[in-house]
């Protein structure tokens, strides 16, 4: 693991960069804000330890930069200061900083920090994994561009508006919302186990070709089942499973592939299913224009209490401008990355 | 920029006067807290005290300086720079008096700084006193030595 230090005071750089190479880190030291923000541009460094005071750039001023461009991959940020008192520490964090460290720093206790550091990272690594894998299946499918980005935000905004609200108050927190985000990029997982012929065809699927694809629920689950068994202890695996098996339940009953009712369908599978739905219906498919927002507002309407839970509709009525928000944005990221690869592929041709 | 600060010429601790005291108080340098930061490098204690040696005269001078044209936005720096570098090398007694500037020129209170200057040079020659002591070979008049500071730096040492 790579560190960098930010301080400008030889001594304090000496001392701890001897610390950290010591306990084994790599170590890069920038000698003022505005260096350190270059070098964590380049993407070498998931750890800063930085000094406050600085010239150029202090340290929190780095430290709302790298939040603010941070765009690839979360960087821990560790402010090392000789300040004292509740209102230094509140205005270090303020600035997104996630620990703070009273100069002198003890070598021990600077460990145990910069290892905090590193779980927090890993766990970060582990939700890259999980959305490398959603994409991996998704990528058979060319037509979805950021469909899994817009799923996973739609989710988060429905789980988050349910934490608040008493009837699920005792099921939907927090964690809840963080694992929903994290997993339902899976939902569609099972589709590595469709054939092509069926996945990729452009017309209306026969009745046979239809059985075929809805099995997608099921093989999905059924992979998720074996990682379930040898992990029983990672929530996150429970959640992706219930997910990927009754994204295409219905709330009335004649969804696939339990023919689940109601409250039977795990409440993870009832969320994605609005959030599903609602992504097909406002993007362009091979086999469809996209909608408009109000046309997609009237078919959910329409499904309240037959395809969706009732109370999903209502988080999404409470929502809905957040949704137009986060289809816009996903829509002109996806433009631009289009662009930037139509631009790749001219070059390697010219070369 | 705030009003010019006026320098009284009366800083007997810069020149060797200062009240005396035992060279090895941990409050004027604590060897043994400095040495198990370093992991017990000696040679790195070593070069940190002299880098120290070498920037904080120069320090002193500059906040000297900011006082007799009374810039109190740089004078907060620069105090805040001392007590940083005198917290790196566990010089706790310039690294509070340090503070203390620190504190009245953030408050305005001018008035309050060449008293604390004073103080600070005398913590300042302390750290001398002390530093010429362990170099002496750490005898005191109390027969104390800094000798065992090390040796529980070296034993740390091993132990990593």
């Amino acid at each position: 693991m790579k560190i960098l230090i930010a301080d400008d005071d030889d001594i304090a750089v000496e001392v701890l960069a001897y610390t950290l190479s010591k306990f084994g880190y790599e170590v890069a030291v920038a000698r003022n804000g505005r260096e350190a923000l270059d070098l964590v541009r380049s993407g070498q460094f998931r750890i800063v330890v930085s000094d406050w005071e600085m010239p150029e750039m202090t340290g929190v001023e780095l430290c709302r930069e790298i939040r603010r461009r941070s765009a690839s991959g979360y960087v821990y940020f560790i402010l090392l200061t000789s300040r004292q008192g509740t209102q230094s520490v509140v205005d270090g964090l303020s600035s997104g900083a996630d620990d703070f460290v009273s100069k002198p720093f003890q070598p021990q206790e600077l460990l145990v920090r910069i290892r905090a550091g590193e779980r927090i990272l890993a766990l970060e690594s582990r939700e890259l994994v999980i959305f490398s894998l959603a994409k991996l299946a998704e990528s058979r499918d060319p037509d979805t561009g950021t469909h899994l980005e817009r799923m996973r935000e739609y989710c988060r905004v429905i789980a988050h508006h349910l934490a608040q609200q008493a009837k699920f108050r005792d099921q939907v927190d927090g964690n809840y919302v963080r694992l929903i985000y994290m997993t339902s990029p899976l939902h569609d997982i099972g589709k590595v186990g469709i054939p092509d012929r069926i996945l990729l065809k452009t017309g209306p699927l026969s009745r046979e070709e239809f059985e075929i694809m809805k099995q997608h629920t099921v093989i999905g689950a059924r992979t998720l089942d074996a990682a379930v068994s040898a992990h029983p202890e990672a929530e996150f695996l429970g959640m992706a499973r219930e997910i990927a098996r009754c994204h295409h339940e219905k709330f009335d009953g004649s969804g696939y592939p339990g023919g689940l009712v109601g409250e039977e369908i795990p409440l993870c599978g009832r969320i994605v299913a609005l959030a599903d739905v609602y992504d097909a219906l406002t993007t362009k498919r091979v086999y469809k224009p996209a909608f408009s927002h109000e046309q997609a507002v009237a078919i959910v309407e329409e499904g309240r209490g037959k395809h969706f839970d009732p109370d999903i509709v209502d988080a999404f009525w409470d929502n809905e401008d957040e949704f137009v928000a986060i289809h816009e944005q996903l829509a002109e990221q996806e433009d631009q990355e289009s662009q930037a690869l139509r631009v790749r592929q001219a070059e390697l041709v010219l070369q | 920029m705030n009003s010019r600060i006026r320098l009284i010429d009366d800083d007997r601790g810069a020149r060797g006067d200062s009240p005396t005291c035992h060279p090895f108080d941990s409050e004027v340098l604590d060897v043994q807290g400095l040495s198990d930061r370093c992991l017990g490098n000696l040679e790195l204690v070593e070069r940190v005290l002299s880098r120290f040696e070498t920037h904080l005269p120069r320090e002193l001078a500059e906040l000297e300086r900011l006082m007799e044209v009374g810039d109190t936005d740089q004078l907060t720096l620069a105090a805040h720079r001392i007590k940083g570098s005198s917290s790196n090398v566990s010089a706790a007694g310039l690294q509070r008096v340090a503070a203390e500037i620190e504190d009245l020129t953030r408050a305005g209170r001018v008035e309050d700084i060449p008293a604390k200057f004073r103080n600070l040079r005398e913590q300042w020659q302390r750290y001398v006193d002390c530093r010429a002591a362990l170099r002496r070979g750490g005898d005191s008049a109390e027969g104390h030595s800094y000798a065992p500071a090390f040796e529980a730096a070296i034993a740390s040492e091993k132990a990593l």
